[in-house]
């Protein structure tokens, strides 16, 4: 963390925003895909995510905390309208060619569609959860966010934040359990190419800890 | 409690809470760099903006940081000018969104007319029911343009695609198939997408107001606006982007009929689709940037043909004419599965 950077991002210090910007493009983008699935889509929200952060630099709360929350929250909202609406995606691409090839070598394009792949295996299960759990899933589990700094990435309190969660590992351990019976049922196929023995290896899970404080 | 605020490491009972839901899913896809193009393009928009309200901060103090661009669609606030406009694109535009009174009400005229046409074709159109599992098919032509800060845009090579969108209703993850350069890309939503304005399938909107009234006020309802764009503008835009799609004659008719309420309507004598065919615009200029936003309809035929944006006014390096996006529908229909492609008549 740069000595002083929050305070230089509310004072609106263009070089600090340079900084906030070569710091943190690259967690913004990441987590922009794992919300949206797609790495175009992606790339808009993190664009649009610092020019957000330019202008709303006056609300920023002082300290000297990471700024890595305040930017992931924003990435968030931006990443929650930009999938509104599929039609309209497809629409765009049906009216707009292939992105500018400059880097997208063959070998990136197909990268990108094995991450596409790779991500719709998550949704899947991560896909039935609601969104508020979902969105601090993907902060705390993705990107790394300790509670309080997800509380003040979503706007809302740490208590709300240990509840989603606990929500969501309930929810995704009863899909776990589902899926198990099913493939006990029908052994031989394995839906999907994706690890799927991950989420089995961790089976039985233990009462989570927090929970049985 | 949770060490607040700390910016370390977090707790370890968090840690052993998030190594859980590693158990509970497939893992993600590993991290990547920002590519380098785009990681240069949009650090430039973000500097080129603090630029801009700084110095506008300067100037005028109370000038409030407002959106500045959007791909396609510049948002770039232009001083409430009057609008007077002819020649480029052989276009004749005398009035922009409504600004001024009188220099409107005669194209607002024609353009209402027009459009009673259109709706008089529409609802007598033969338009076969669609079914849940079924697909809408659409080949397309278009273009879209990059812009720069200051204005200045280069139309992208025109590339053809072909879509198949999922016609049901209830909220489902993958909602078509696209087929671009050769490939063949799902389209997914995360969380699920269930039908709606993003989404329009054939029986959502047949299920909408039938009554132009009525549907309008639904569609201003339902449409979300942009940071400081006018809603009659997001409503029309909107609406465009529904022409497309298939769904009852009555519904199409009472669309047409919405559009001539909202004020600021245009009627152009020629426009021009992405694929060079001519016919007869309806256009509305987006106040903010000058841009006109203008579906095409075939003169004879009165079939919806494609749609264009465009700049109606000088804009600093961005010149009157300069096309921002362009597309054209070249061919549509209905099959039973993602891939299969309707029948040549």
């Amino acid at each position: 963390m740069t000595e002083g950077l929050r305070e230089r991002i509310r004072a609106g210090d263009r070089e600090a925003f340079a900084e906030l910007y070569a710091e943190h493009a690259r967690s913004v983008y990441n987590h922009a895909f794992r919300l949206t699935g797609d790495w175009s889509v992606a790339e808009e929200v993190m664009g649009d995510t610092f020019l957000d952060a330019w202008r709303g630099r006056a609300r920023l709360e002082p300290g000297d905390g990471t700024l890595k929350p305040w930017l992931l929250g924003v990435a968030t909202n931006k990443a929650r309208n930009a999938k509104r609406g599929i039609g309209r995606r497809l629409a765009f691409l049906a009216r707009r060619p292939a992105p500018d090839p400059v880097e997208d070598f063959a070998e990136e394009a197909a990268g990108r569609i094995d991450d596409a792949r790779q991500l719709a295996a998550v949704r899947e299960v991560y896909g039935r959860l609601r969104r508020a759990e979902q969105e601090v899933l993907a902060l705390c589990v993705w990107s790394g966010l300790d509670y309080a700094q997800a509380a003040e990435a979503m706007g809302i309190p740490v208590g709300t934040v240990r509840s989603r969660l606990s929500r969501a590992r309930t929810r995704l351990r009863k899909l776990a359990e589902q899926r198990l019976a099913e493939d006990e049922k029908e052994p031989p196929r394995r839906r999907g190419e994706v690890q799927r023995e991950a989420a089995f290896a961790a089976l039985p899970f233990q009462e989570y800890q927090e929970e049985t404080r | 409690m949770n060490a607040v605020g700390s910016g370390s490491a977090r707790p370890e009972r968090e840690d052993a809470a998030c190594e859980e839901f590693a158990g509970l899913l497939p893992s993600v896809p590993a991290e990547r760099d920002v590519p380098s193009a785009p990681y240069l393009h949009h650090k430039d928009r973000l500097m080129q903006l603090i630029d801009d309200d700084t110095a506008d901060h300067q100037k005028n103090a109370a000038a409030a940081p407002k959106a500045r661009q959007r791909l396609l669609r510049p948002a770039v606030l232009m001083p409430a000018a009057g609008l007077a406009l002819a020649g480029a694109l052989a276009v004749t535009f005398t009035g922009g969104g409504g600004a001024s009174g009188d220099a409107t009400a005669r194209p607002h005229e024609t353009a209402t007319v027009l459009l009673d046409r259109l709706a008089g074709t529409a609802a007598k159109s033969d338009v076969q029911p669609v079914r849940q599992d079924q697909f809408v098919y659409v080949k397309s032509v278009g273009a879209g343009a990059e812009m720069e800060e200051n204005g200045a845009s280069k139309l992208d090579p025109r590339g053809e695609s072909e879509v198949w969108k999922s016609q049901q209703v209830k909220r489902i993850h993958k909602t078509g198939e696209s087929y671009e350069n050769g490939s063949y890309s799902n389209a997914y939503e995360l969380g699920g997408s269930p039908a709606g304005l993003g989404r329009p399938t054939y029986q959502w909107l047949a299920a909408l107001p039938t009554d132009p009234d009525v549907l309008l006020k639904e569609l201003y309802r339902m449409t979300e606006v942009e940071d400081g764009q006018e809603k009659a503008q997001a409503v029309f835009e909107q609406i465009g982007r529904l022409l497309g799609d298939v769904m009852p004659p009555e519904n199409a008719a009472a669309l047409y009929k919405a559009v001539a309420k909202i004020p600021g309507v245009t009627r152009q004598e020629d426009a021009v689709d992405a694929a060079g065919r001519h016919g007869f615009g309806i256009a509305r200029v987006d106040k903010r940037t000058w841009v006109a936003n203008e579906w095409i309809f075939d003169r004879d035929s009165l079939a919806y043909l494609g749609e264009r944006e465009y700049r109606t006014k000088d804009f600093v390096a961005g010149k009157k004419g300069d096309v921002l996006s362009e597309y054209a529908l070249l061919k549509h229909g209905i099959v039973d599965h993602y891939r299969e492609r309707p029948a040549t008549k």
